[in-house]
């Protein structure tokens, strides 16, 4: 549940409690003052007429408005009756007494025995609340002293349109009250969290690429200020660290990249611009090989260090058929007495990727396929209803089944066969994995020992939406049998010493391929 | 008797900047070297050097700075070579006015294409180039340029280009571009109108005109209009 939400019900449920409890007892406390307030003044008349400091009439005159009096003369101080019979026997005008006959037996009794009596009467529904006292008033005729029981009756009905008013004041006090602060309590939640939102909005689009933004800081000295202070600082320093990480990369790879390339520029140098005997010339064609290879894994351990500093790829519409035609025409350098084909049913294979990083990954897998031995490696190129399928297939040793699940992993290798000739750098693999993964693709392997191996790349194919263009229906009358002959897929041939020397020279110049040939070939 | 080009290396790597220099000494360049930023510079100023070949990472004065001062009053091609790779690099290698960049380890082959390259672009004269509009294609070097800026084609890519290059004002249609470009696939494919679409974005890059032109219901034409 929300916060702002969550806060508002606890505590409308909680005001709503102390003011039921406030009110309440408002009531109580009035409804006790207010007949205890009554009774007192009825008391004290009935004391002052009773001790004589006041005349009957001037006492009376002090009882609360509203009450009920009687003035009942009982008899003679000394010959006072000793039972509620006798006394309301010795009441002499009856007619007015129908207070004393409305009290109850136990009641008379105590007037009797004590003086006094207090009772609650409910006659037709009304409460009446009745206090009796004796006292000795003078007779007007006789001049003498004569007991006399003075009776008031207090309507209960008196307090009650108060109380009942007093309640219907309570209650909208309370429910305006109620609304007040529940409403109050939004507003204030709101105010206190909506800066807290837009805090957890601002974090959420800090992603790994970009860790440059910041969340916005209130103004004031206040609980959000210093979340948003905190949030920074953290940004700060992990912005920091992938900075520190990045410029390591950097760093690592000035400082490795340097020497491989002087070693490699150096050897490459002797062997081809000095007259070095057949043995020297071996020796640094073994230099610079493994300089060379050097040069590759640095290559491969940067790519992996960039990938998992969150480095994307560079997209664009390519096509694959292309990009393999390429990459084979690199592999064909080294691939020795190996003979890589090429096949593609159709000139054209989209998807949206990066061409470079693409060819890197059938680099890898044809170089994998001739690290364990093959010698027929055929890359497939087709285009499918949603995808383009890359499959690299050779008969090498095969891998166990055992060792497919770990082939992916970081300078993982097969025993056997697929180390033996040591090319790999254990990275090709991972690399593979990470830009199809990059590419929204999907990687591969079925073996079986001794056969051959095949690795499958899925590509999503192209979505012509991306490239904002509209590719336009071929215009041109088509010959039917040249479609025809389209389907029946023909192979085309790329074999390893197939490239016209010329050709590659022009390449070489282009900056495509770096071929250790004669320099200046192209200038055929 | 011509003489012989003038190639300023700036490489506070002095095996490299060795062999670098051994290498262009082989193929008939005059070299000089400087192992640092200022004195690259100064040298630059005083000798005005044919091509520059500059290291980025250089102390005192780094590559980056050197090749911007450089630009300011020279069009000297200038080709970095750098241990850096990623994009944001090669960007800022770029604008900051150098014309090439290759990244370490590089094949001293790649280099040397690269330096005969520029020097024929500063020297026209004894090129295979076909211009067209602002647009200059180098068939020997297989290199293209638009407005001075260098364009990296596929070689599929460059192909086509090469088709309309050597027959300018030609209108070439599906199947001939397709017979010549891919003569390995028989038609049903829409390649050539993918490929026309790859160059017109790469050639269009920067917001230039068009130079591939569609002629409707025949093919496609390379013209200046």
């Amino acid at each position: 549940m929300r916060l702002q939400l969550q806060l508002t019900l606890v505590f409308g449920v909680f005001i709503a409690l102390i003011l039921s409890a406030f009110a309440v007892a408002v009531y109580v406390l009035t409804e006790r003052s207010l007949s205890a307030g009554l009774e007192e003044r009825a008391e004290l008349a009935l004391a002052e007429i009773t001790s004589g400091t006041t005349s009957i009439s001037a006492g009376l005159l002090k009882l609360p408005s509203d009450t009920y009096y009687q003035v009942l003369l009982v008899g003679q101080p000394g010959r006072m009756p000793t039972t509620p019979n006798q006394f309301k026997a010795s009441v002499p005008y009856r007619d007015n007494a129908n207070l004393l006959f409305s009290l109850p037996d136990s009641a008379i009794q105590s007037l009797i025995d004590t003086d006094r009596t207090t009772v609650t009467l409910n006659a037709e529904g009304d409460r009446l609340r009745v206090i009796g006292k004796m006292g000795r008033i003078v007779d007007p005729s006789t001049q003498g002293t004569v007991e006399a029981a003075f009776l008031v009756g207090i309507p209960a009905g008196l307090t009650a349109s108060t109380l009942d008013q007093l309640a219907r004041d309570l209650i909208a006090t309370v429910l305006i009250a109620f609304l007040a602060f529940t409403i109050g309590i939004w507003v204030l939640g709101e105010r206190v969290l909506a800066p807290l939102r837009r805090v957890t909005a601002a974090a959420a689009t800090v992603s790994g690429s970009d860790l440059s933004q910041r969340v916005p800081v209130t103004k004031g000295k206040d609980e959000i200020h210093d979340l948003g202070v905190a949030i920074n600082n953290m940004l700060d320093r992990l912005q920091e660290s992938f900075e520190t990480q990045r410029r390591f990369t950097a760093d690592a790879s000035h400082e490795l990249r340097t020497p491989v390339t002087a070693i490699a520029g150096h050897a490459s140098y002797l062997v081809r611009r000095t007259n070095p005997t057949e043995e020297q010339v071996d020796s640094l064609t073994v230099i610079r090989r493994e300089a060379e290879r050097m040069g590759k894994l640095v290559n491969d351990l940067l790519e992996l260090a960039r990938a998992d500093a969150g480095f994307a790829v560079n997209k664009e519409p390519i096509n694959v058929v292309e990009v393999a035609e390429q990459a084979l025409k690199d592999i064909s350098k080294v691939a020795g007495g190996a003979a890589v084909e090429l096949s593609a049913p159709s000139p054209l294979a989209e998807v949206f990727g990066d061409g470079e990083r693409l060819k890197q990954v059938i680099l890898n897998l044809v170089q994998n396929a001739l690290n364990a031995g093959a010698k027929q490696v055929k890359v497939t190129v087709t285009q499918e209803a949603k995808q383009v399928r890359v499959e690299v297939l050779d008969d090498g040793s095969g891998i166990p089944t055992e060792a497919l699940q770990h082939l992916f992993e970081r300078f993982y290798r097969v025993d056997g066969a697929r180390s033996g000739r040591g090319n790999g750098s254990g990275l090709g693999l991972a690399i593979v994995k990470w830009i199809v993964q990059q590419h929204d693709g999907m990687v591969t392997v079925e073996s079986s020992l001794g056969e051959g191996t095949v690795f499958s790349v899925l590509l999503p194919l192209l979505d012509p939406r991306m490239t904002g263009e509209v590719k336009s229906a071929r215009t041109l009358p088509t010959d039917p049998g040249r479609t025809k002959r389209t389907g029946a897929a023909p192979t085309v041939k790329r074999g390893a010493d197939e490239e016209n020397p010329a050709a590659a020279a022009e390449r070489a110049a282009a900056g495509i391929a770096a071929n250790p040939g004669p320099v200046g070939s192209d200038k055929n | 008797m011509e003489r012989r080009p003038l190639i300023l290396i700036v490489e506070d790597e002095k095996e490299i900047a060795k062999f670098i220099d051994l290498e262009l000494h082989a193929e008939n360049y005059e070299t000089v070297v400087s192992y640092d930023g200022v004195t690259g510079l100064s040298k630059f100023r005083e000798l005005n050097p044919d091509l520059v070949v500059l290291d980025l990472m250089l102390p005192v004065l780094d590559g980056l700075e050197v090749a911007r001062r450089i630009r300011k009053t020279s069009n000297t091609p200038i080709i970095i070579l750098t241990a850096k790779d990623a994009v944001d690099d090669k960007v800022t290698g770029l604008d900051s006015g150098a014309d090439d960049y290759l990244v370490k380890p590089f094949s001293i082959e790649e280099l040397l294409a690269r330096v005969r390259a520029h020097l024929r672009r500063v020297n026209p004269a004894v090129t295979g180039e076909v211009r067209v509009a602002d647009l200059v294609i180098n068939l020997e070097g297989r290199e293209v340029f638009r407005d001075g800026r260098r364009i990296e084609l596929s070689a599929k890519e460059f192909e086509l280009l090469e088709l309309f290059a050597r027959n300018p004002g030609k209108v070439f249609n599906r199947f001939e571009i397709e017979e010549k470009v891919w003569p390995e696939y028989t038609g049903g494919s829409n390649v050539v109108d993918v490929y026309v679409g790859y160059l017109r974005r790469k050639l269009e890059g920067e917001g230039e005109r068009r130079l591939i032109h569609t002629v409707r219901g025949v093919g496609y034409v390379l013209r200046e209009e």
